[in-house]
């Protein structure tokens, strides 16, 4: 009988011990920003615009219903979608090509590994300012190098048309996540052992066979986390895009993502109940993606038998 | 110095209630500086039975006595015993002379006494040149004699062992089993040691206990776990080559033949079949004489002092182990002497053992 | 076309599809094929750096020339001591001194303690906590970005230094003690049940034996935390106006829509990163560990 309750009495203090060490940092999180969450979705149940006053009507889900016609909202969708695609799915394949051709001998392997964390470790504010030097329209030193090998005749205006900008941003925001991105998979690669490939070898595969039946299933997880992650990361960009185009979004709008739309409809036209909605737009679509990812990629039964 | 007691100790993982518990119902009785060990194959909770005298696991039900005190309610560190780990468990931040000094220090031991005992446990085995450096630089045979002294240096009533040799190499394992043994000569301390090596529990111990499936198959002195095996588990797990079991029929009063093979047995029992053991160095391999196995050699594997003839009996295969090298060729045929053999019996279904 | 001895000539750069035979991890690149391919990565790594780095020593004048004047005479250091004698670049450096070592105390004290816990003390319900705290890296900060500055304005906190740092330990803390679990499930259970027998209670094998062992990981972590908190331009922008800005929104003012300081920017640029670069490089090898090997176990 005693021995029961001594057992329980000591996995009653384990448990107390736990939470007294967990409890602090769970609380902090869960105040500090599960209630502003709260507050948001509040906020996005009513037309409060400060430009139009202080009468802030309860509209329930109008808003929602509001963005989903919007055509500006469209738009910022679409642009986003360009964007997501571009930097998610094209930086997670680059990514694994590099990686591969990286995962061999060479000397100076060690520093580029190193230096691998460098534009991840960039602040966004500085790659929007260093990428804007290289792009701008009259100063920028892509422009300088643009015309003296005379492959253009003119500046070109790479951050004053619209097309053109996110096709600037794309390519900052490739830079800055595709080495981490090649760390991640590396990673992934040299947890695949070596003796699968050679008896691959032995049964005839060739390189690209190789590659498609053992280097990728095997890189499974690090890619669905890859993805999941850089699908986040795109969604949220944010400080290179007000670097790049001075706060504006773009010309034309060209750089307004959703999350851009929903910084601008809140501050730029203090539309603060309609940019609620956005931003919780925006969240839920992120949750969404990677509910995707996770659905399309998450294991199955018989892929776990084929991966042995 | 301490006697160890199990009263009924069951142990049953939560979770998993509706299968056989991990161990069930131990009861034996440790004496007061004997070296015992728990052996077993894996699984069948001898290490989940030295956790729960450790304390680092609960009694699900049962008592745990040390010299007469219960102490299955009691924390391991109020338990006044050592554990040597599989894999040593030293502490890698700490050099050698602060792991030893570890658990002295937790118990406020005074210093120059720590420093005493430290210097004295390494001292005995050997490590004392290493008292400085880090368990990462040491080889795994230093490494284990730092967890061994530190097991030392606290003094305790009892030592724990859990497989400590399993991670050294084979001629490391034998230098180091003979250091042990010579170890417990000199301290006389109650040991209780888990493995799954019957050598080492044999060359080991005062007395043995054989645990299956979480059940005693039989506590007994090497010497009774050797010749009068109580089940045909044991029999079949000590002893190195393997012991014969073999079914036999009764074709008459006393008289019990091993199918296909002619080797017939007498045996003072009544069932209608058992199972027959007989032990591979103690029979002999000759020519032909009437209620002897016939059988073909198999195969003949060499060891220098002996060799074991495999022999294919029709039915079954019977392994002799017969002195230096055979002259019997694979494919021979040839007869098993089993007159000088002790014979064993076991019951089919429950496998106790039937004669004397 | 398995070839085991004949040096691989890299000739890829550019080739989407991956070279012929898989290459074998002990395999050396032929000697052309390797410079080129170090050349590459090395210039696309460095480049908008060392760009940005040599806008900022070198009058502006001289660079926007069709062919860029980059003779070391020209160097200075001008915009450098411009930057660093005046107030209003200064004391946002400092308060993003201030900010990110605070922060990152508080979040390694409260997010370790959480951390072993979570590690050591498995419950149920463990891995759906974990997986929260990966979720809120999904919160994109503009959902609360309004209602932090409600929240802070109430608490007087707007604009104040202690509003940024409680407002950065929320969304730092899940990030330490989701890289912190990873470290502490390395330390082997045997070692926690030698120092049970050896004598320590919980509290005393936690400070003896996790936290040293899991030092390294430990000091990545801070590291980590500071570099997130000193990177942040949006939380800082909307939560602060002229007395608790950080560096990243002062740098990010060097830039307009029309027209720009580029030399000003390219220099904030520079101080804004080399800070984090350094600390990150410093601790790359822990960083990695324990980023990338939580992803690919996960």
């Amino acid at each position: 009988m005693s021995t029961v309750s001594r057992a329980d009495l000591r996995r009653r203090r384990d448990l107390r011990f736990g939470v007294g060490l967990s409890l602090p940092a769970v609380a902090v999180v869960v105040l500090l920003l599960g209630y502003p969450m709260g507050y948001a979705l509040y906020m996005s149940g009513f037309s409060w615009n400060d430009k139009l006053g202080s009468y802030h009507p309860f509209v329930g889900l109008g808003n929602y219903r509001d963005l989903l016609v919007d055509p500006a909202v469209h738009r910022a969708l679409g642009r986003t979608l360009y964007f997501s695609v571009f930097t998610v799915l094209g930086g997670v394949a680059l990514a694994v090509l590099i990686a591969v051709l990286l995962n061999v001998e060479f000397r100076g392997r060690t520093l580029v590994r190193v230096l691998l964390l460098v534009p991840w470790a960039v602040p966004p504010v500085v790659n929007g300012i260093m990428w804007k030097l290289i792009f701008d329209g009259s100063s920028g030193i892509m422009n300088t190098i643009l015309l003296g090998t005379g492959l253009v005749d003119e500046r070109v205006q790479w951050l004053a048309d619209p097309g053109l900008t996110m096709n600037v941003l794309v390519f900052a925001e490739l830079w800055k996540l595709l080495p981490f991105l090649c760390l991640l998979m590396l990673a992934g690669l040299q947890g695949i052992p070596t003796n699968i490939y050679k008896a691959a070898r032995i049964d005839g595969a060739n390189g690209w066979q190789r590659f498609r039946r053992i280097t990728l299933p095997n890189l499974r997880g690090p890619i669905m986390f890859a993805l999941i992650v850089q699908s986040m990361w795109s969604l949220k960009v944010f400080d290179t895009i007000y670097v790049l185009t001075g706060g504006s979004g773009g010309p034309a709008e060209g750089t307004t993502t959703i999350n851009f739309l929903a910084y601008l409809t809140t501050f730029s036209n203090l539309d603060r109940g309609y940019g609620a909605s956005l931003a919780v737009a925006a969240m839920v679509l992120i949750v969404l993606v990677t509910l995707m990812w996770v659905l399309l990629l998450g294991r199955r039964r018989e892929d776990r038998e084929e991966a042995r | 110095m301490a006697e160890i007691e199990l009263v009924n100790v069951q142990k049953t993982y939560p979770g998993r209630k509706e299968g056989p518990p991990a161990v069930d119902d131990l009861s034996y009785t440790i004496g007061d500086g004997q070296f015992v060990s728990l052996l077993g194959p894996s699984g069948c909770g001898k290490s989940t039975t030295l956790n729960m005298i450790a304390g680092l696991e609960d009694v699900t039900s049962g008592e745990i006595l040390i010299d007469g005190q219960r102490v299955d309610d009691l924390d391991a560190d109020k338990r006044d015993l050592a554990f040597v780990f599989q894999d040593y468990a030293l502490y890698p931040h700490m050099n050698v002379y602060e792991n030893i000094a570890f658990g002295l220090r937790m118990r406020k031991v005074p210093k120059p006494e720590i420093d005493q005992r430290v210097h004295d446990a390494a001292r005995r085995l050997d490590i004392e040149h290493v008292l400085r450096d880090k368990p990462r630089r040491l080889s795994g045979g230093q490494r284990q004699r730092v967890a061994l002294a530190r097991a030392i240096a606290r003094r305790p009533a009892v030592f724990l062992f859990d497989e400590p040799l399993s991670n050294l190499d084979a001629l490391l394992r034998d230098q180091t089993r003979s250091e042990l043994k010579l170890l417990h000569a000199e301290l006389g301390a109650t040991s209780v040691y888990v493995t799954h090596d019957q050598e080492e529990a044999m060359t080991l111990s005062d007395r043995i206990v054989v645990m299956s499936r979480g059940k005693l198959e039989q506590y007994g002195t090497p010497y009774e776990i050797y010749h009068r095996p109580a089940t045909d588990f044991v029999a079949s797990f000590v002893g190195k080559p393997r012991m014969n079991l073999l079914p036999a029929r009764r074709g008459g009063a006393g008289r019990y033949d091993v199918a296909g093979s002619g080797l017939g047995v007498e045996l003072p029992l009544s069932q209608p079949e058992v199972r027959v053991g007989l032990r591979p160095e103690e029979c002999a391999l000759r020519d032909a004489a009437p209620g002897d196995a016939h059988g073909t050699v198999k195969v003949i594997e060499p060891l220098g002092n002996a060799s074991d003839v495999i022999v294919d009996l029709g039915q079954a295969l019977f392994t002799v182990r017969v002195p230096g090298f055979s002259s019997v060729r694979v494919g021979d045929r040839v007869q098993v002497d089993t007159s000088s053999a002790r014979l064993h019996a076991f019951d089919v279904e429950t496998g106790r053992r039937l004669v004397d | 076309m398995s070839a085991t001895t004949a040096p691989r000539v890299d000739t890829s750069a550019g080739s989407p599809r991956p070279p012929g035979p898989r290459p074998r991890r002990r395999r050396r690149l032929g000697t052309v094929g390797h410079r080129v391919l170090v050349a590459l990565l090395l210039v696309y790594l460095l480049a908008p750096f060392v760009w940005m780095l040599v806008y900022s020593l070198y009058p502006s004048s001289a660079l926007q020339q069709a062919r860029p004047d980059l003779d070391p005479s020209l160097l200075t250091g001008a915009s450098y001591a411009r930057l660093l004698s005046d107030t209003s670049f200064l004391v946002p450096m400092a308060n993003s001194a201030v900010v990110g070592i605070s922060t990152t105390i508080i979040c390694m004290v409260l997010g370790s303690a959480c951390a072993y816990a979570f590690a050591r003390y498995r419950f149920r319900g463990r891995s759906t906590l974990l997986l929260g705290m990966l979720t809120v890296q999904a919160i994109p900060v503009i959902v609360l970005a309004v209602p932090l500055f409600i929240l802070l304005r109430a608490f007087g906190l707007y604009d104040r230094l202690p509003g940024l740092i409680v407002t950065y330990t929320a969304f730092i803390l899940p990030l330490v003690v989701w890289m912190l679990v990873g470290f502490f499930d390395e330390i082997p259970p045997s070692l926690e049940r030698a120092a049970r027998i050896d004598g320590c209670n919980r509290l005393q094998i936690m400070v003896k034996i996790a936290f040293p062992l899991a030092a390294p990981g430990l000091a990545a972590t801070a590291i980590l935390a500071f570099i997130t908190s000193w990177s942040d331009f949006f939380l800082a922008k909307v939560l602060t106006s002229t007395s608790a800005s950080t560096l990243p929104v002062k740098t990010a003012a060097f830039q307009g829509l029309f027209a720009m300081d580029y030399t000003s920017a390219a220099t904030a640029g520079v101080i804004t990163a080399v800070p984090v670069l350094v600390l990150a490089l410093v601790a790359q090898k822990w960083i990695i560990r324990g980023l990338v090997e939580g992803a690919v176990k996960g």
